[in-house]
C-alpha cells in the first residue's frame, strides 16, 4: 500500500524547482555571498592559464550560457516551446554586428579593373551601445511574434515558430548587402582595454552572463517566475486568481527573445564570423539540447548544459571522419550523439538534478518504509508537460 | 431599490447555459446573501456551471451575475477575480512544482504591492513587500493547520491537505465572495472540523459571501442557513437546510435516490 502511494506521488512529481532554490536561499547569507564570490571568481581567473583556443570554447560556453537561460524562461517556465530562439541569437549577432561595422559593396569597377565601392552602412553604432540596445529591440519583436503565438500550444506553437526562425535564417541569406548572404560576414572584434582579443571578449561575454544571472534569477524566484509557473501548470486556475495568463506568457517570450539577442551580440564577436546557417536549426537543436541535458529550470542548468556540449564535443574531437567519401560526417557525432543519449537517460532532469537526486537517495535510506512518502524523482519534467 | 440589492453581494439573473444541445442552466436566477450559502444537488445538476458563470469562465447564452447590485457586462475570470470573486475546483489545482506557501502567495496577484521591475531591481521595498506577502499567506496557512506543511512542494502534500491549501490560495485574494467546490470531499474527520473553524473565522473578519457546493448534507446544514437545490439546471428548493431535506421535489430528485442507494 505505501509503496503504491509512493510510487503513484513520485509519478507526479517533477522537477521540485520550489524546493531546490529554497536549499540556496536558506544558505546563510555570507555563506550565499562567499560561495558566489569565489565561483565568479574562479570564472575570472581560469581563463588567463588557458590558451587561446580554450578562451574561445569558455568565451563560447558563457555565450550560450545567457541565451540558455533566456530559453529557459519560455520553455521551462512558461512551458511554451517556442522554437525560434536560434533565429534571435541569430538576429541579435547579425544586427550587433552590423550596426558596428562599416559595410560597403562593389558597385562596379575602374578601367584598371580597381574595385568602386560603395558604402551601404557606416556602422557608427558603438558596439556596446548596439550590443545593449539590440535586445530591446528583439524582446519587442518576440513579443509581436508571441501575440499570435500564444493561442497555439505544445506542437503547434513550436512549428509556428521554427516556421518564423526559418523566415529570419532566409532573411540573412536574402539580405546580401548587409549580411554578405551564404558568403558570411566577418565580424569586428571589440577590444576590451586593448586586452589580448579572445580573453578580452570572454571578460565581456562574462561581465554581462553573471548580472543576468543574478537578475533573471531574482525575477524566476519572485513573483513573476511563481506566476509563469501558475501559468505553465495551472493556466485556468490561475486567471481565476487575477491573473493574466496572455500577457504572463507573452512577457515569457519577450524576455527570451531579448536574452536569445544579448547572447547573439556576444556569439558574433566569439565565433568573429558568421554565416546565416549558424543560426538554422541544428544551432537550435544544440540549444535545446543544452537546456535538456542541464535543466529546463534550474539556472545553474543553463551553464552546465552549455559546458556539457561544447566540451563533450571537444572530447571526441580527434575521432577521425568516415572514410568513405559517400557519408558526410564523422565518428566524432556518433560519440558526441551517444555521449548525449546516455546522459539524458542516467539523468532524465538534467545534470543540475544531481543534488536532488542524492539527497532523494539520502532520504529514501534514512525514512521509515511506512512513513511519510519521500521518495521524490526529479527526473520528471517540466518538458513532458509542455506537449501536452 | 439600490440598499436592498446592496445587501445581496452575488446574483444571478436568468442565467441559461447550453453546451450544444445539452442544456445545463435554464433561467437561474438566485441571490447569495454574505454568510453560508449551499449549493446542491445530483451529478450533473449544473452546480459546477453555475460556479463558472459566477467566475467568468462560461457565458451564459442568457441572463447576467450581479455583484453588489451591479451586472457584471462583459464578464472574464479576471474581471471577476477583480471584482472580489475568489473560488476553489473539485480537484485541486495546485502548482506542484512549488512550495505549499509559494501556491498560497500566488492568491496575492491582484493585491501586489511591489511592480516586478523592483523585485527584479531588489529594492528595500519590494523586499518587504514579499515578507509581507510571506508572512499573510503563512497566517493563512496557520488557521488551516498547515503551518507545518508552509515549505514542503505541493506534489508531497496530500489530496485532502491540497484542497485546503487551495482554499487558503482562494482567500489571499482578498474576495467578498468565496465559491467552494466540494471543499469537504476527501478531507479526513478532524480536516474538516479545522476548515469549518477557519471558514468561520474568515466569514465574520471579513463578512464574506461564501457558496458551497457540496454533497455532505450534515456539513451543509451545520453551515448554511440556506440552502439552494439545482436540479437538470433548476432550482427546485430554495430556504433553509432544515425545510429543503423535507420538500417532496428534493426528496424525489435527490435524496430520494440517495436513501435508496444507501439502503
Amino acid at each position: 500500500m505505501a509503496t503504491a502511494v509512493r510510487a503513484a506521488r513520485a509519478d507526479r512529481s517533477k522537477n521540485p524547482r520550489g524546493a531546490q532554490l529554497i536549499k540556496w536561499n536558506a544558505l546563510p547569507p555570507v555563506v550565499r555571498v562567499v560561495l558566489g564570490t569565489a565561483l565568479i571568481a574562479a570564472a575570472a581567473v581560469v581563463p588567463l592559464w588557458l590558451n587561446g583556443y580554450w578562451r574561445y570554447l569558455a568565451a563560447l560556453i558563457v555565450a550560450y550560457a545567457v541565451a540558455n537561460v533566456g530559453f529557459q524562461v519560455v520553455v521551462g517556465f512558461s512551458g511554451q516551446l517556442a522554437m525560434a530562439h536560434a533565429a534571435f541569437l541569430g538576429l541579435g549577432a547579425y544586427v550587433t554586428t552590423i550596426l558596428s561595422k562599416k559595410i560597403e559593396k562593389v558597385s562596379g569597377y575602374t578601367d584598371k579593373g580597381e574595385e568602386i565601392r560603395k558604402q551601404v552602412w557606416s556602422g557608427r553604432v558603438p558596439y556596446l551601445l548596439a550590443l545593449f540596445t539590440v535586445p530591446l529591440v528583439c524582446a519587442a519583436i518576440g513579443y509581436l511574434l508571441g501575440l499570435p503565438a500564444v493561442r497555439l500550444k505544445g506542437f503547434f506553437l513550436a512549428i509556428a515558430t521554427l516556421a518564423f526562425g526559418g523566415m529570419i535564417v532566409r532573411l540573412f541569406f536574402e539580405m546580401r548587402d548587409l549580411t554578405g548572404g551564404g558568403d558570411g560576414l566577418r565580424v569586428e572584434v571589440f577590444e576590451l582595454f586593448g586586452w589580448e582579443k579572445t580573453l578580452g571578449t570572454y571578460y565581456l561575454c562574462l561581465a554581462v552572463a553573471v548580472p543576468v544571472y543574478f537578475l533573471v534569477g531574482r525575477l524566476m524566484r519572485g513573483r513573476f517566475g511563481r506566476t509563469l509557473l501558475a501559468v505553465r501548470d495551472v493556466d485556468i486556475a490561475s486567471s481565476s486568481l487575477g491573473i493574466n495568463v496572455t500577457r504572463y506568457r507573452l512577457a515569457a517570450f519577450g524576455i527570451s527573445a531579448g536574452l536569445a539577442a544579448l547572447a547573439g551580440g556576444l556569439y558574433a564577436q566569439v565565433l568573429t564570423y558568421m554565416a546565416p546557417n549558424e543560426f538554422g536549426t541544428a544551432r537550435l537543436t544544440a540549444m535545446l539540447t543544452m537546456i535538456i541535458v542541464g535543466s529546463v529550470v534550474v539556472r545553474a542548468g543553463a551553464v552546465i548544459g552549455a559546458a556539457f556540449i561544447v566540451l563533450v564535443d571537444q572530447f571526441f574531437v580527434k575521432f577521425p571522419s568516415f572514410k568513405d567519401s559517400a557519408l558526410s560526417g564523422s565518428y566524432r557525432n556518433i560519440a558526441f550523439g551517444l555521449a548525449l543519449m546516455l546522459c539524458i537517460g542516467v539523468l532524465p532532469g538534467g545534470i543540475a538534478s544531481i543534488p536532488d537526486r542524492l539527497r532523494a537517495l539520502g532520504r529514501e535510506r534514512d525514512s521509515d518504509p511506512e512513513g511519510e512518502p519521500h521518495l521524490v524523482d526529479p527526473g520528471e519534467h517540466a518538458i513532458d508537460e509542455v506537449g501536452a | 431599490m439600490s440598499s436592498v440589492q446592496n445587501a445581496v453581494p452575488l446574483s444571478l439573473r436568468d442565467v441559461a447555459v447550453a453546451f450544444g444541445g445539452n442544456r445545463v442552466l435554464e433561467s437561474l436566477s438566485m441571490d447569495f446573501a454574505s454568510g453560508f450559502n449551499g449549493l446542491v444537488g445530483p451529478n450533473g445538476a449544473g452546480k459546477t456551471t453555475a460556479f463558472n458563470v459566477i467566475c467568468g469562465y462560461v457565458t451564459p447564452q442568457h441572463g447576467h451575475v450581479v455583484l453588489d447590485g451591479r451586472e457584471v457586462a462583459k464578464p472574464s475570470p479576471n474581471e471577476m477575480s477583480r471584482g472580489g470573486v475568489g473560488r476553489t475546483f473539485q480537484a485541486p489545482r495546485l502548482v506542484l512544482d512549488m512550495t505549499v506557501l509559494e501556491n498560497v502567495m500566488l492568491g496575492g496577484h491582484n493585491h501586489a504591492a511591489r511592480s516586478h521591475l523592483a523585485e527584479v531591481l531588489g529594492l528595500p521595498s519590494a523586499k518587504r513587500a514579499e515578507l509581507v506577502a510571506m508572512e499573510q499567506a503563512r497566517e493563512l496557512l496557520a488557521a488551516f493547520g498547515l503551518e507545518g506543511r508552509a515549505d514542503v512542494p505541493a506534489y508531497n502534500v496530500p489530496l485532502g491537505s491540497q484542497k485546503l491549501v487551495e482554499i487558503c490560495r482562494a482567500l489571499n485574494s482578498q474576495p467578498r465572495i468565496l465559491l467552494l467546490d466540494e471543499p469537504a470531499a476527501g478531507l479526513g474527520v478532524d480536516d474538516v472540523d479545522r476548515m469549518v473553524k477557519a471558514l468561520t473565522q474568515a466569514q465574520q473578519q471579513r463578512d464574506l459571501c461564501i457558496v458551497m457546493i457540496e454533497h455532505d448534507l450534515h456539513l451543509v446544514q451545520r453551515l448554511c442557513p440556506f440552502v439552494g437545490v439545482l436540479h437538470f439546471g433548476r432550482i427546485i428548493a430554495a430556504g433553509l437546510p432544515a425545510d429543503v431535506v423535507q420538500d417532496p421535489t428534493v426528496i424525489e430528485a435527490y435524496l430520494g435516490a440517495g436513501v435508496a442507494a444507501a439502503s
